[in-house]
């Protein structure tokens, strides 16, 4: 593929995160790909220093840092998007993929670069809602959309996405390290990876480890939701059982669980299920949305907002490990077939060429 | 306030830490104490809104906080050092004084907390009054700087919630010190001083002083309720997450997957700065999205009391999903409006509501419990009308202003007379 690629995301981004990953990839075809981080607070956030390099770029919330990173003209825009721009216009890329919608509305891009936009489930079901077109701008401004599944695609059709936008359905491709399990201690241990919003229905999962005695349960995850989770945990008698830790590495948390929960409440497939399903452990989820499935020998699919539900498919797992087992190497084997790191890279190189 | 006991005639009672304009039932209370012939002063770190009506009897003193800037401070530190009264030596001492409060562990905050005492130091009050735990703790030396008694308040959620977060350890740590500080501790339920005991306060300074309403303002409507073609419930609270709003959607949406017909109001205020929370909003929103109940719920925002009575007065039932509470105003201002209540059990309602006799009460987070409460009152409405009645019976019996204010001027009474001695 000719033509610079700008991956523009906010800051913080993670090592083993999707920009990350994506920009590797692209690294790895051979693609002129670039990563920008706005809005960073490098007083908050330092960047894994795998990043450094002439293709990895912040532009910085503080004006010295700014001046620092983008010359002295930074000290004119002390704006996201003004920083941003001042970005862009040195790359002068042919296509701008930005991660999310929000820095992309208010992004103004050199002449000639087409806009590229990653629509997560928080996006299409959370941002905006309320007020009447929130998206409408985007729709006219991006040539093009990134979905990670059908639920968010149809969802995005219900926000206002026109029928005939060009867009792409990826699934995300997973990337794991290699990490030895660790053996269970006789509870069953259940898992969650995940932002700590109210998204993720972690209040329904603490009531259903409530309900399931003998099941110590995880929560690996930053946010401000994490107030109400430590209140759930003492209001239902679980303190003891439900551990609340910052995010760590994903391989190292999964190979030390027996099942993974996932309660979202909102449409689209948790990011934590991809990861579960390829490191062998079994899924426990709520529905993501009609337009999206897993195979039932993957994952046991709850209806959302039912901690009796869920409850009751950790207790059958608990008792039955011939079935974790077979969830274990079914898992294994949906993950190879749709959540493939190489084909996700293949298929956005294939998406990008539509517009360079 | 009949019984004008004479220490508190004449008295200056400070309230720090209140916002401004104060809450409804704080500027009641404010407004019966200066009928009283307390002179009443709020110290507050918010401003009055342009053009806003001043609150009867109350003068308001402007307290700088953290987000002035630090050459503001500064200057604002060497004007109040030179001004007689306003010794910011003093106020230093007393910002690294043994009642330093926890939060005062940068120069910044230092520097702030100075500011914020020294803006009090020339009010001369009788009595300090924090209406609010966090207040205590984070102008934890103005007893000792104003050299008067403090009384401190405990209003539930907070106590409740904070001893289980790691991020409010320091909070938690200045506590027991704002208990052994204060003369007394007023705490709005039974629940809340079992919980402030819980924390370190010496039960013999707990006053258990109950919110109360003014029922001949919230009354139930004129003519008789007749069932509508919709059930109309109301829930009202900040819009935090400690109030539960998506258990009571859920439950709302189970009570319209039951074939009732029903529309929600609620009626509530995005958290503040000083909340340091992200508003609910969304998450209702999406939960009534989700549930497919977007043309049946209604956020209303922040309404005046009369706005409240008038919807309540309206309404079928108050659905009240609350994680953590003390005796919620809301739930007595439903019960005076003979207005049945489905609510759960947190902190103190069930001092205030009889499950079966004036609502139902509910575990916290027993959706299925609270869906099944306002069925019932739907399909029943001599139950609903029975249990109206019998709330307003309540409030008139146990939660009246009168009563309230009679409690509130024994215990400054107590305090100023403790002081005197």
């Amino acid at each position: 593929m000719n033509g610079r690629v700008a991956i523009v995301c906010e800051a913080p981004v993670e090592r083993f995160g999707w920009e990350a990953r994506v920009w590797n990839g692209l690294l790895a075809r051979g693609v002129d790909a670039h990563l920008v981080v706005a809005r960073a607070n490098l007083a908050r956030w330092q960047p894994p220093r795998d990043f450094a390099g002439d293709r990895f770029h912040v532009c910085p919330t503080h004006g010295r840092d700014a001046v620092r990173a983008l010359g002295p003209r930074a000290a004119l825009h002390n704006t996201t998007a003004g920083r941003l721009k001042l970005a862009l216009a040195r790359l002068r890329p042919r296509l701008a993929h930005f991660a999310g919608p929000d820095l992309a509305m208010e992004a103004s891009l050199p002449a000639g670069c087409s806009l590229v936009v990653s629509l997560g489930p928080q996006h299409v079901c959370v941002t905006g809602i309320g007020e009447e077109d929130y998206f409408g701008p985007l729709w006219e401004k991006a040539a093009a959309v990134h979905l990670p599944d059908r639920a968010v695609e149809a969802r995005a059709l219900r926000r206002g996405m026109p029928e005939e936008m060009e867009r792409a359905v990826i699934a995300p491709g997973v990337l794991m390290d290699d990490v030895p399990r660790v053996p269970q201690n006789g509870h069953l241990r259940a898992l969650s990876i995940d932002d700590l919003n109210w998204t993720q229905g972690l209040e329904h999962s603490i009531q259903a480890i409530s309900l399931v005695p003998g099941c110590d349960y995880r929560i690996a995850g930053e946010g401000a939701h994490l107030s109400a989770l430590a209140f759930a945990r003492h209001q239902l008698g679980v303190t003891d059982r439900v551990q609340l830790d910052s995010s760590g590495n994903p391989s190292s948390l999964l190979a030390a669980a027996d099942v993974l929960v996932s309660a979202q409440v909102i449409d689209g497939l948790n990011p934590s299920v991809p990861l579960a399903l390829a490191a062998g452990v079994p899924v426990v989820m709520t529905q993501p949305g009609e337009a999206e499935s897993l195979p039932d020998d993957a994952a046991v699919v709850v209806p959302r907002r039912d901690p009796q539900a869920l409850a009751a498919a950790l207790r059958e797992l608990s008792a039955d490990p011939g079935r974790r087992q077979a969830m274990s190497e079914a898992g294994r084997r949906v993950a190879a077939e749709r959540f493939d790191a190489d084909r996700e890279v293949e298929e956005l190189i294939a998406l990008y060429e539509r517009f360079i | 306030m009949a019984s004008a006991v004479p220490l508190i005639a004449g008295a200056h009672l400070l309230e720090v830490g209140v916002r401004w304009p104060p809450e409804t039932f704080i500027q009641r209370k404010l407004r019966g104490l200066a009928a009283a012939g307390m002179r009443v002063s709020v110290g507050s770190t918010m401003r009055p809104e342009p053009g806003a009506a001043p609150v009867e009897g109350v003068r308001l003193v402007h307290m700088p906080d953290w987000r002035e800037r630090m050459s503001r401070q500064l200057a604002g530190v060497c004007v109040q050092a030179l001004r007689p009264g306003r010794s910011s030596l003093r106020t230093l001492t007393a910002a690294n004084g043994p009642y330093a409060p926890p939060f005062a562990n940068t120069f910044k905050t230092k520097l702030t907390l100075v500011r914020a005492l020294g803006s009090l130091t020339h009010t001369r009050p009788d009595v300090v009054h924090f209406e609010w735990e966090s207040a205590a703790v984070q102008f934890l030396p103005a007893g000792e700087l104003l050299g008067c008694p403090v009384v401190m308040s405990c209003r539930g959620g907070d106590i409740d919630i904070y001893p289980h977060l790691q991020s409010e350890v320091r909070w938690m740590r200045g506590l027991p010190r704002a208990f052994d500080t204060a003369a007394a501790v007023h705490c709005v339920s039974e629940s809340t001083k079992r919980a402030a005991v819980a924390q370190g306060l010496d039960p013999a300074k707990a006053w258990v002083i109950t919110p109360a309403v003014d029922p001949s303002f919230f009354t139930p409507r004129a003519e008789p309720r007749v069932r509508g073609d919709e059930m109309r419930l109301v829930m009202l609270g900040w819009l935090r997450w400690r109030k539960g709003f998506e258990y009571g959607i859920e439950a709302f949406g189970r009570l319209v997957a039951s074939g009732v017909p029903a529309r929600l109001d609620i009626v509530g205020e995005d958290p503040g700065p000083d909340h340091a929370e992200p508003s609910e909003r969304e998450r209702i929103l999406c939960a009534a999205e989700e549930l497919g109940l977007r043309e049946r719920v209604h956020i209303l925002g922040p309404l005046p009391s009369a706005g409240v009575r008038d919807l309540l007065q309206r309404a079928d039932a108050l659905l009240h999903p609350s994680l953590a509470e003390g005796i919620p105003n809301i739930v007595l201002e439903s019960m005076a409006c003979a207005l049945p209540v489905v609510t759960t059990d947190a902190g103190g309602v069930r001092e205030a509501v009889t499950d079966g006799v004036e609502g139902f009460v509910v575990e916290p987070r027993d959706v299925a419990g609270l869906a099944r409460g306002l069925a019932e009152l739907w399909h029943d409405p001599e139950l609903a009308a029975r249990m109206g009645t019998a709330g307003r019976a309540r409030v008139e019996r146990s939660f009246t202003l009168a009563e309230q204010e009679r409690r509130w001027a024994e215990l400054y009474e107590h305090v100023l007379s403790e002081a005197a001695a």
